[in-house]
């Protein structure tokens, strides 16, 4: 697959935006990434950036004119950008109430500033190729919350949220569209794959209808779903008696992907209901 | 072209025309052996043949504001099991609230609503032993916005996504995801004709940030994301509305054109 197209990825030496940039690097796009630490890139890229095809811009992720002229460069060099992702994801202080100054503004300026300077950098250089996709890497926890844990760091999300719209809708006649995708709160081992996050966010830089916008898009399994990190009390599915008739393929015994499931339910080896994963509520997103 | 098959097996109800269309013709090029369940005979029997040129299809007589069970049992005999159901069925009514009868009530219900419930009750045994099983309902925009005329079709479509919403914790334990896309009007047969109606194009163009209409296969592509995307997706109600939920006054001229040299102004 080839394509001319570049992208600007921030925050891309940590595992979501590494994930990302390796796969619009797999799709054939010329990158720069942004971020403190580009250790695992310069490695994992290794080829791309010794091609001269993936750029590593260190960054304090603070420091807006570095970051400009970052991404001028890059345009310089590559000719053009048509993509941003903003992957940074700056966790921020814990807690709520005993979160110290310094943490906040930090955390305020990684999450909220830097996407909104690195795209106006990136703006008059998507002009100049008749449009741009910006995908905003959020979190669930810009809606949901224990109140306890992850003040800052969800407020950080809700301003991203909020610029996501405003982008989409003042940008719109330059043909620029904007989504944030949200990324579950928990434990590592329940959060999608970041490849399986990269995948969709190249898809939405590059295939999906411009009739995605401003729009909120969930990435984090069903967190909506997690209440305390587990299921509540819910009562069990019953499944519903299955008609009788003929059984057309295979039996129990073969593979589930081959067996057809009525096989399965009326020689009486389905085993029910797996154990419960998930919460049983499940709230109207405020989005 | 044919790709590879993948095993994958999928129930659409008003798979006819329309969305239901778009989405089984992206899963049969995708691989995936298609069901399409829908009351138009005729339609839904060329749309099979169409499709089975690029993998198996059948077709299934169904009216989404009746029984259910019985056509979902006859598709999933034929598929060989259910991995996906997409309640695709769709009555819409863009009627002055007095001019709403009982009738045109029960209809947009019985499709809209009853039509997002039973076939998936109906389902749900096959789903549990399905692969990577998942339930995707079609609300819209309107569950959300105001909009004229659309008192009836606004609350069926609020009611979709409530039933997609509880539907996914309920079946979550059976490892069946459940997702839901709210989308804004789509170019079908179904609407085509009232692009000779005064206004409408207009109205529809004004009120998304890219202009235009969309097209079936613009939401089945996003449909299609989600069925395949098994760690991301699930309990979400994706808005596919470019953007018609988020603003009231569309920018008539860019930020960017009223500059005189044509740069962002970074001061």
């Amino acid at each position: 697959m080839t394509t001319d197209k570049v992208a600007v990825i921030t925050g891309g030496g940590a595992p979501l935006g590494l994930a990302c940039a390796q796969e619009l690097s797999r799709r054939g796009l010329r990158l720069l990434l942004i971020d403190q630490d580009l250790g695992q890139p310069a490695q994992a890229l290794a080829d791309q950036v010794a091609a001269g095809r993936v750029v590593l811009g260190q960054s304090d992720l603070e420091d807006v004119p570095a970051l400009r002229r970052a991404i001028d460069g890059a345009a310089d060099r590559f000719g053009r950008i048509d993509v941003l992702a903003n992957c940074v994801l700056e966790p921020g202080p814990d807690g709520c109430w005993e979160v110290d100054e310094a943490a906040w503004q930090r955390c305020l300026r990684v999450n909220m500033k830097l996407p909104f300077f690195a795209l106006q950098a990136c703006v008059p250089h998507m002009r100049q190729v008749g449009g741009g996709r910006v995908v905003n890497l959020s979190s669930s926890l810009s809606a949901y919350t224990d109140g306890r844990h992850g003040l800052v760091f969800g407020l950080a999300k809700a301003g991203l949220n909020s610029m996501t719209r405003q982008w989409a809708v003042d940008l719109c006649l330059d043909n620029i569209q904007a989504n944030s995708l949200w990324i579950g709160p928990g434990r590592p081992e329940d959060l999608p794959r970041p490849q399986a996050v990269a995948r969709f966010v190249a898809w939405l830089a590059l295939d999906a209808t411009p009739y995605l916008n401003g729009a909120q898009i969930p990435v984090d399994g069903g967190a909506a779903l997690f209440r305390q990190g587990r299921l509540l009390e819910a009562p069990k599915s019953v499944l519903p008696p299955l008609r009788s008739g003929p059984v057309l393929f295979g039996g129990p015994e073969t593979h589930p992907q081959k067996c057809p499931p009525s096989a399965a339910l009326r020689s009486g080896t389905f085993r029910g209901p797996r154990e419960p994963k998930l919460g049983s509520f499940v709230e109207v997103s405020n989005t | 072209m044919t790709e590879t098959r993948t095993g994958r097996r999928a129930v659409v109800t008003g798979g006819a025309r329309g969305l239901g269309a778009s989405v089984a013709a992206r899963l049969t090029q995708a691989g995936w052996s298609v069901a399409l369940l829908d009351q138009d005979i005729a339609a839904g029997q060329a749309q099979a043949e169409r499709l089975s040129q690029s993998g198996p299809a059948w077709f299934v007589p169904f009216d989404a504001a009746g029984d259910a069970q019985g056509p979902i049992e006859a598709a999933a005999e034929r598929l060989g099991g259910v991995d996906l159901l997409v309640c695709a069925a769709h009555q819409g009514l863009e009627r002055p609230v007095e001019r709403i009868s009982q009738a045109d009530w029960d209809r947009v219900i019985g499709v809209d609503l009853n039509g997002a419930f039973f076939p998936v009750q109906a389902a749900v045994a096959h789903l549990a032993a399905g692969v990577d099983p998942c339930v995707i309902h079609l609300s819209a925009v309107q569950a959300r916005v105001a909009s004229g005329l659309h008192a009836v079709y606004s609350a069926a479509m609020a009611a979709v996504a409530a039933v997609s919403r509880s539907l996914a914790a309920e079946l979550a334990p059976l490892g069946i995801r459940c997702c839901c896309v709210s989308p804004y009007t789509v170019l079908t047969e179904s609407n085509r004709d009232r692009l000779e109606e005064p206004g409408w194009r207009q109205l529809q163009e004004s009120t998304v940030l890219n202009g235009g209409i969309m097209t079936g296969p613009e939401l089945a592509d996003l449909v299609y994301q989600i069925v395949t995307g098994p760690g991301l997706f699930n309990a979400c109600d994706i808005v596919l509305d470019g953007g018609m939920n988020i603003f009231r006054e569309r920018p008539t001229a860019s930020p960017y054109q009223s500059s005189a040299s044509g740069e962002v102004s970074r001061r």
